[in-house]
């Protein structure tokens, strides 16, 4: 009998090629990508960057801005959250919420124009600021990096925050416990888990940001690895030193993301549920108006840079925007977030089905550990080894579109592995029996049964892939070229040559399609 | 509808569910409908279970006529099995559920007609647009029953079909597996706790 059970493995496995094909393809990328590292193309790592100064100084700064945008998003997450999720009384907290993801997969150059049309040279805000203030720097990418991340914290901490059981609050008052002792006692213990792996992942993505950094850092003194990887690369044409850099951003961001990784779980994409109308205890009035301030200020903040672009774009020259071959342009940028969205909603669903074909134990651990890694591994990382590797043999000039797609789905692959995850978990564990007794065929499982029951995960994931990809710069920037611009490089170029109305216009244009695509794949689901 | 001449012959059969061990032997022909009796957790379940392909047998054989069936995977066994639960996807509605019980999920017109007469026979007619969420416990195991009778399947294994149904419609259903049996020479082993049934329906009664 116990070799019905090999039986049954091996020939699942047998119909688990595209499984295969797509661990296979993520090994093949990783191993050019390494290969190259490793030194294996003409190009050596440039080791001796080792005793540069400047390179201690880029190594300081990126991990220095990274800190400060951890702790400014989550500090002032706190109060915010506790609001959203204990006071009954704030309006429209729900939509509040949902702009909040909006923020966090936003195109990171649509902030950017709004940023520069606020508080850059001739920011609107930007009298009020005193003479010494300087958007480019430090300054801006906290600024940025802060707009971009709290809004990640404040829907994890309210989802914690609402978590708490209405009992453990009554309970608290029945037994006179309030203030400080209710904090400790009802409030910390949900947040103790999340805080430091929030914070983390936070710190992973500032230090591994890179459109933000390449548009408002200011010169060398406030660069990040990431950028001097692209600056080694594209301007001095260095492809030692960009090994170098590269292999020490492998290293901090791989050791980061292992240390966080096992701070503790969060959720962040879940909606967050209306809060049930049970009975919350009463807060000290300064509490009350501190949290709405929070409420008001950040709500503020997070609203201004995108509503700041809207009379701006109205002055811009259309004209001038068609000359740049603007529908090319957005056709582009169409068409390669949709290639990466769907590449990476494929090789999740493929790998998820060789994951859930094999037994428990160290196979199954090996495929969701090559679906995750990309996690580990900053992209700018599998770029530049790949395209220095590849270099001598592939044009990237014609080439170029099918890394950027590529690398752009293995990007997003981890979040759609994740999200994906539990659903065939839980279809597994309802429905494996049923199918065993049933088995409909494949095709018919897949038709009538499996993607029905994953359709709702699957738009979702879908419309995130696609809006991150849509926002790329980072692949962009190794792979592309000016002859082929994207959106978000098409607003960089327009920022960068003081052109903020078309800037903005065209930012409007991008934002609308990400918010269309994440409202048009949510509706339909409901 | 083929017209089944088979026989399900279990042989020296050990099963095993945590510290109890239990053997089984019997036959059971052709048309025949056999009740499986017991309380609770004395090993009915596992039984199904171990026909079905969900469970090794630590020793033994299970035949079916010439054919050796103890080897064979769980979607390789001609079996069709109505578990105590998840018996209906949730996400789909009642007719798909229904046509999943063929091949490809596409049904001739006649086997289809058959579903339907059967809907019509046991009261659950005119459901078929809906989801599983939306209907009664009683409603829920009779559509999950016609499926799995209705499945060209020789082996019928049924663990306890009526547990949510009232008297009524468990008299119905009863009537009804007996008849399909009668007519297509499918053989069915039955899971209940209600010596009526036995008295009713069983060709043979095993009490465990």
């Amino acid at each position: 009998m116990l070799s019905a059970v090999n039986v049954t493995t091996a020939r699942r496995l047998g119909q688990q090629w595209p499984g295969l094909l797509s661990l296979g393809l993520i090994l093949l990328i990783s191993l050019l990508a390494f290969g190259a590292l490793a030194g294996w193309g003409r190009s050596d790592v440039a080791t001796e960057l080792w005793q540069e100064p400047w390179f201690w100084q880029l190594l300081r700064f990126s991990l220095w801005q990274a800190l400060l945008s951890a702790l400014f998003s989550v500090v002032l997450a706190l109060p915010l959250s506790r609001a959203l999720a204990l006071d009954s009384a704030l309006p429209g907290t729900e939509r509040f919420l949902s702009w909040c993801l909006l923020c966090f997969v936003m195109p990171s150059l649509i902030l950017i124009t709004g940023l520069v049309a606020l508080f850059g040279r001739s920011g609107l805000l930007t009298p009020w600021l005193g003479d010494s203030w300087r958007l480019y720097g430090l300054n801006g990418i906290l600024l940025a990096h802060v707009f971009l991340n709290l809004p990640f914290a404040v829907r994890v901490l309210t989802f914690q925050w609402r978590s708490i059981p209405p009992s453990a609050w009554k309970l608290a008052s029945q037994l006179g416990i309030t203030g400080w002792q209710r904090f400790r006692l009802v409030e910390w213990p949900v947040l103790q888990g999340v805080l430091p792996a929030v914070a983390g992942f936070i710190f992973l993505l500032c230090f591994n940001s890179f459109a933000v950094v390449l548009a408002l850092g200011g010169g060398p003194a406030a660069s990040t690895l990431e950028v001097a990887i692209y600056q080694a690369l594209k301007y001095d044409f260095n492809p030692s030193e960009a090994l170098f850099l590269a292999w020490v951003q492998l290293l901090l961001a791989g050791s980061i993301y292992l240390l966080f990784s096992r701070l503790g779980r969060f959720q962040w994409l879940a909606p967050v549920e209306a809060p049930q109308q049970h009975w919350l205890p009463r807060q000290p009035i300064w509490l009350i108006w501190g949290g709405r301030c929070s409420y008001l200020l950040i709500g503020l903040f997070l609203m201004l840079p995108v509503w700041v672009l809207v009379p701006l774009a109205f002055r811009a020259d259309i004209g001038f925007l068609l000359q740049t071959g603007l529908p090319g342009i957005i056709g582009r940028s169409l068409l390669l977030a949709c290639g990466a969205a769907l590449l990476s909603l494929l090789l999740s669903l493929s790998l998820l089905s060789l994951w859930r074909a094999l037994p428990q134990g160290f196979w199954r651990q090996g495929v969701a550990a090559a679906a995750l890694y990309p996690l580990i591994v900053p992209a700018m990382v599998l770029s530049v080894g790949l395209y220095i590797l590849l270099m001598p043999h592939l044009d990237w000039q014609v080439w170029g579109w099918l890394a950027i797609m590529l690398i752009n789905a293995l990007i997003a692959l981890p979040f759609a592995f994740q999200q994906l995850r539990p659903a065939v978990s839980n279809y597994q564990a309802s429905y494996a029996r049923l199918l065993a007794d049933l088995h409909p065929g494949r095709l018919t499982e897949w038709r009538l049964i499996y993607l029905p029951y994953l359709r709702p995960v699957l738009q979702r994931v879908l419309a995130i892939c696609f809006v991150l990809a849509l926002g790329d710069m980072s692949v962009f920037a190794i792979f592309g070229s000016d002859t082929w611009r994207t959106l978000p490089w098409l607003i960089y170029s327009l920022a960068g040559s003081y052109r903020v109305a078309e800037a903005a216009l065209a930012s409007l244009m991008l934002l609308f399609l990400a918010f269309a695509v994440l409202r048009w794949l949510e509706t339909r689901h409901a | 509808m083929p017209d089944w001449q088979v026989e399900l012959r279990v042989r020296q059969l050990a099963v095993r569910r945590g510290e109890l061990q239990r053997q089984y032997d019997f036959t059971v022909a052709s048309g025949e409908l056999l009740v499986l009796m017991g309380p609770s957790g004395s090993g009915k379940s596992s039984l199904l279970e171990c026909l079905g392909g969900f469970l090794p047998a630590d020793q033994g054989s299970i035949w079916l006529s010439e054919q050796r069936l103890d080897s064979l995977t769980p979607e390789q066994r001609p079996v069709s099995s109505l578990f105590q639960q998840y018996n209906l996807f949730e996400h789909v509605d009642v007719a798909t559920n229904l046509r999943l019980g063929f091949t490809r999920g596409s049904p001739t017109p006649l086997q289809w007609q058959k579903v339907e007469a059967a809907c019509e026979q046991l009261g659950v007619a005119g459901l078929e647009q809906r989801l599983p969420a939306e209907l009664s416990g009683g409603q829920r195991q009779r559509i999950a029953l016609i499926r799995t009778v209705l499945r060209e399947q020789p082996i019928l294994l049924l663990d306890e079909p009526f547990s949510a149904l009232d008297e009524h419609s468990r008299y119905l259903a009863g009537d009804w597996i007996g008849e399909c049996l009668k007519q297509t020479g499918q053989l069915a082993l039955l899971v209940t706790h209600q010596p009526l049934d036995a008295e009713r329906w069983a060709d043979q009664t095993l009490k465990i």
